[in-house]
Order: structure tokens, then C-alpha cells, then sequence
């Protein structure tokens, strides 16, 4: 009779068993193919985003578009979503880190015959641990800068936050803040009916509650001539769009209500991202009360770099002949403190600094009077995960190495001593 | 021995539940080389609706002139940017239209307006003979006709005894026309008033104009 100790061991055991299996890391690496295989096809009508968030960030998958997908193959199909049930990435690369932890390391024979063996495993398990830092920790967005302009700010490509500022009085110190509401907060305030679902947010320094309802991923404000059933606030409704594959190009809005908390008049806006999206001249709504005046907007999360650069000149090289760009050079200056530094950011050639990367992403040109201003619009990402990956590939690279070269020197051993006997 | 139990113990994170009501707590220290924001704007200019913008602002006239004394000026409309009436009994009307690129031609406008006073067209050899007038510091073809004028209307209801007096320059981008008629006398008696408004007509300077 088995003991509760000797039970809680043989448990173990059998786990410990299981997820050093190799049947477990190859059952996990066919479903990584199929995963990978079917997002890729998805994400030709979804987007990128969409397709990573749903089959490589995700736990479980739920469904896959099996119409999308065979589209994707040129294969004409009016099939839809297909309810399934399969593992996200997530949870997969999770497994097989687990898988390699226990029976590409722990389990293994060790030995100076098996170094090199050791060392890939290794080197793939500290590759599979920068991908999960890098999910958690890794922040990527844009800067677009006109030519003289500064910022030592980059926002966000898909997160989205709503921002109260008060911008008079201004604050005591001269320091500009702003309470931040993520979108975790208010992405599901999805339309419903006419009204919408609405949620409420308070702080403590507001003399108002601000209640926001009817969230829209894409919208365009439209001016209401009477005939629609859509909610109007001063004259406009948001009119739903379809939401761009390309998630970076969608534009949302939601609606909005201040409401005193002394009882006064409630006051009706309505937010729109395109308003945060001219970098010259944010167009908040703009509300009164209690003798101060508050910015509330919608826009990009924003993070603050511990540099700030100033585009100094931006040049574009064509092929000859053509209006294809060859390349793009941004001339600009990085200003730390007062301390400035002249430095070049062109296409492969970023700039590094502090666990930040500047890379020359596209650009832009934007008429204003008689002339037409450039803007040049750098990728910043920080990732403390950057190098990691090559660092990995460099290790198993090594591993492998010795590990073939250890069998070929045994092989050709064995060869000699076959020739000799 | 007691049995030990390694406890998988899964710590979940700190679920950020959303409520109806919520405390927001998320601050941002806001870059001081960020823009400030323009406050106060409408909806129609945070929502890009220029023809709601349009709207709320008050329009300025690109050109300047001065009304001569004794005339009368009636609002702008889309074909005449300036109109003006003067007589008695405000029979006489001096406008000034502005088309895009030739209008037609310098020959097609000008007997254009000749058809209208009941009269035959002028050759392109006669039309270059046509006296020159300046206007808004351009050259510009003067016409001077005498007859019935029907205007848009047809012959039968055209007035007998009307004088045509007009300025059109032609240039490739813009022609611009002043054109005056009434009473022969009407006309006659107010010549150096049509001259004096041709001779003020200009461009309004570009700072003068408010940006958009």
C-alpha cells in the first residue's frame, strides 16, 4: 500500500516524466507548425496584429477563419470561423520551455560527450526565456518629428489610453500631468444600441466624474442631419468603419460625459483619435468647471525616452529614375541635459542609447503655406531582450558545432581503428 | 515523515477587473517638449469638418475696390464678385466676375457681350485692335458697344438704347470681367465712375487674408 508521500512522488514523478518527454516536444513542435502555418494565413485578411494577439499571444485558440485562410491559399471559400480548441503560442512556447528545462537539461546525460548537446539546449531555452521578457516587458512604438522639431517621447502603435490634463490653472511646478485611463479600461464599452455600455471614472483631484460609453475600434465623426438613430453630441455622431487590417491605421472615438460630482450640469463630448494624432496641435475636448479648464482626449500611450532627439534635417535618396525611395537619412541631435550630440539615423543603421533603439522607419511631407515641411518618423523600441536572440543563436551555433565536431573526431576514430584490426 | 507537499502555487496577477465605477489610477508626467494642446476648439474643428469650419467663419473678399459715390453695392454672389447698381431707379449695374483659365476666349467673350447688345462679332484682326485699359496692374481689352440690350433674355425683350462699357484681361489662369450697362445717357453720365472703380480694383495682400 502506497504511502500519501510515496503518492505525492509517484505524481510528481509521472509529471516530471511527462514534460521531459520527447513525444511532449514534438507534439508541441507540430501544433507550433500548425499554429504558425494557420496565423499566417489569417493575418493576410486580419492584420498582423489581430493574428498575433489571436495565435501567438493567446492561451487557447478558439476559432480559426477557415475561410480567410483557404483565401489566403487562392482558394475561393465562404466558410467562416470554425470554433476549435487549441493551444495558443503562449501557452505552447510556455510548454516547450518547460519540455526543454526539464528533459533537454535536468534529465540529460551529462558529460563531456554531450557539452556541445548541452550547450544548444541551453542556448534555446535562454531564447525561448527572451521571447516571454520580451512579451512582458517590451514597449515599441513611433516618433514622428518635422525637421527643427524636439520630443523625447514615442507612443504607442496599438495601445490606446484616454488622458485628463488640467491646463489651467497651470500645475504648481510647471510640470504638466495627466491621469490615464489604459484601455483595458474602456475597450469593451462597445456600442449597445443607442446608448452603449458606460463605465465611470473618478479621482480624487477632478471636481467631475467622466463617463465614457459606445467605444469604437474605427470612426469618423459625422455631422447628424436629424435622420439618425445614433446618439449626436453637439451636432456630431461617430459613424462605425470597418476596422482596418492594418490595426495602426484605425482611428476610434467614444463618447463622453462630465458630470459634476456637486450635482451640476453634465457636459457631452465626444473623443476622437485623430485629434492626438496631429502632433503639432492636439485638438482635445476641452472642458470648464469649477473655474478650471481640463483637456480630456483619446490617443496613443506615450512613453518618455531618457533622451531627447531633435531632427535636425531629413534627406531622401531615390533610385535615379524612379519615386522609389533608395534611402532616408535623418540628421538629428540627441540632448541630454544640455549636453548635445550630432548623430545620424539612416535605414540599418539606428540609433542605440540606454536600452533604446531609433530606428529610421518612413516619413512623411505635409504642405503649410506656400512650402511643404518634412517629417521624419522613427521606430523607438525598447526591448530588454534585444541582442538576446543573436546571443542564443551564437551559443547553439557553437554547441552544435562542437558536439559535430566531437562525433567526427569519434567516428573517424572508430573509422582507423576498423583499418587497422 | 511528514508528507511534503510541493504546492503548485499558481499566483495569479493582480487582475485588473474593470467595474462600472472605477478610480483612475494611472498618472503621466507629460514631456515639456510635447505641443500644448489647443483648447477651446469646436467640434467642427477637432473633427476636420472644414465646411462646418467654413461656416463659423466669417468670410473676407480676396479682392479690395472702392464704391464710387452715388452707387450702390449689392452682396456677392458666385458669379459676381462685386455688384453694383447706380441711376435713379438702379437701372444701370457694373459687375465684376472672375472665371477660371481663358473662360472661353478673349474673341468668344467679347462678342459675346456684342450678341448681347443686338450687335455682330468682331474679327480676331479687329479685336486686337481694341483699345487697352489697365486693371489690377494687367493690360485688359476695353469694349465699348451701343444697341439693344437683351442680355440673357432674347431680342424681343431687350432694351433699346442701352450702352455696354466692360473690361476683360485674359490670362492663362484667370480671366476677370467688369462689365457695366444701362441707359445709353445713364452710362455716358457715369463713365468716370466706372473708370474710378476699375482703377481701385485689387487683390487683397495675402497677410490680410486670415489662414484657414
Amino acid at each position: 500500500m502506497t504511502t500519501p508521500t510515496q503518492k505525492s512522488s509517484n505524481i510528481l514523478a509521472r509529471l516530471f516524466a511527462l514534460f521531459s518527454s520527447f513525444g511532449l516536444a514534438t507534439s508541441v513542435l507540430i501544433l507550433l507548425l500548425f499554429v504558425t502555418y494557420v496565423g499566417t494565413l489569417e493575418q493576410v485578411e486580419h492584420g498582423l496584429y489581430e493574428s498575433q494577439k489571436k495565435y501567438f499571444e493567446s492561451l487557447f485558440i478558439w476559432s480559426i477563419d477557415l475561410g480567410a485562410c483557404l483565401r489566403a491559399m487562392s482558394i475561393n471559400s465562404t466558410f467562416g470561423h470554425v470554433p476549435v480548441l487549441l493551444p495558443g503560442g503562449f501557452l505552447l512556447m510556455t510548454v516547450l520551455g518547460l519540455n526543454m528545462v526539464c528533459g533537454a537539461v535536468i534529465r540529460m546525460r551529462k558529460g563531456w560527450r554531450t557539452a556541445g548537446v548541452l550547450i544548444a539546449h541551453l542556448s534555446i531555452i535562454f531564447m525561448i526565456l527572451a521571447g516571454a521578457i520580451e512579451f512582458f516587458f517590451k514597449k515599441d512604438g513611433n516618433m514622428p518629428l518635422f525637421e527643427g522639431q524636439s520630443s523625447d517621447e514615442f507612443q504607442s502603435y496599438h495601445e490606446r489610453v484616454i488622458e485628463i490634463e488640467q491646463v489651467d490653472p497651470p500645475l504648481a511646478d510647471g510640470k504638466r500631468l495627466s491621469l490615464v485611463i489604459p484601455q483595458n479600461h474602456f475597450l469593451d464599452l462597445a456600442p449597445d444600441g443607442t446608448t452603449g455600455k458606460a463605465r465611470t471614472f473618478s479621482h480624487a483631484s477632478l471636481p467631475f466624474d467622466l463617463v465614457l460609453r459606445n467605444y469604437q475600434e474605427n470612426c469618423e465623426p459625422k455631422r447628424a442631419d436629424g435622420s439618425e438613430s445614433r446618439e449626436v453630441v453637439d451636432g456630431y455622431y461617430l459613424q462605425p468603419k470597418t476596422p482596418n487590417p492594418t490595426a495602426e491605421q484605425n482611428i476610434d472615438g467614444i463618447y463622453a460625459t462630465v458630470k459634476d460630482k456637486k450635482g451640476g450640469a453634465a457636459q457631452e463630448g465626444i473623443l476622437w483619435g485623430i485629434s492626438a494624432a496631429v502632433s503639432t496641435q492636439p485638438l482635445p475636448w476641452t472642458v470648464k468647471l469649477e473655474g478650471k479648464t481640463y483637456a480630456i482626449d483619446i490617443g496613443r500611450q506615450r512613453w518618455k525616452l531618457p533622451f531627447a532627439v531633435r531632427l535636425d534635417k531629413f534627406e531622401r535618396e531615390l533610385h535615379p529614375g524612379t519615386e522609389r525611395a533608395r534611402k532616408f537619412t535623418s540628421f538629428i541631435t540627441k540632448l541630454v541635459d544640455k549636453h548635445e550630440e550630432k548623430k545620424i539615423i539612416t535605414m540599418n543603421e539606428p540609433l542605440r542609447d540606454q536600452g533604446f533603439v531609433l530606428f529610421q522607419a518612413s516619413f512623411n511631407m505635409e504642405q503649410r503655406g506656400s512650402g511643404a515641411v518634412k517629417q521624419s518618423v522613427f521606430a523607438v523600441v525598447e526591448n530588454p531582450t534585444d541582442h538576446w536572440p543573436l546571443y542564443a543563436c551564437v551559443a547553439a551555433g557553437i554547441g552544435l558545432g562542437l558536439h559535430f565536431f566531437m562525433m567526427l573526431g569519434r567516428f573517424v576514430g572508430r573509422q582507423r581503428k576498423t583499418a587497422n584490426a | 515523515m511528514k508528507p511534503r507537499y510541493l504546492v503548485l502555487l499558481v499566483v495569479l496577477p493582480a487582475c485588473d477587473r474593470v467595474q462600472p465605477r472605477m478610480e483612475i489610477t494611472h498618472t503621466r508626467e507629460i514631456s515639456a517638449l510635447a505641443p500644448k494642446p489647443t483648447l477651446n476648439a469646436t467640434s467642427a474643428t477637432r473633427f476636420f469638418d472644414n465646411a462646418a469650419q467654413d461656416a463659423e467663419q466669417p468670410k473676407e473678399h480676396p479682392l479690395l475696390w472702392t464704391v464710387p459715390a452715388g452707387w450702390k453695392e449689392n452682396p456677392a454672389t458666385q458669379m459676381r464678385l462685386v455688384d453694383l447698381r447706380f441711376g435713379p431707379g438702379d437701372e444701370g449695374e457694373c459687375y465684376l466676375a472672375a472665371l477660371p483659365g481663358p473662360a472661353g476666349g478673349l474673341s468668344a467673350n467679347i462678342n459675346r457681350w456684342r450678341t448681347q447688345m443686338g450687335l455682330g462679332a468682331l474679327s480676331d484682326e479687329e479685336i486686337g485692335k481694341l483699345p487697352r485699359k489697365p486693371l489690377m496692374g494687367s493690360e485688359s481689352y476695353f469694349v465699348s458697344a451701343d444697341g439693344a440690350f437683351q442680355g440673357m433674355g432674347d431680342a424681343a425683350s431687350a432694351k433699346k438704347d442701352y450702352r455696354l462699357l466692360g473690361l476683360i484681361q485674359a490670362a492663362p489662369e484667370l480671366t476677370i470681367f467688369i462689365k457695366m450697362t444701362g441707359p445709353k445717357a445713364l452710362v455716358e453720365a457715369n463713365q468716370a465712375a466706372f473708370d474710378t472703380f476699375c482703377g481701385s480694383v485689387q487683390f487683397r495682400k495675402k497677410q490680410d487674408i486670415p489662414m484657414h
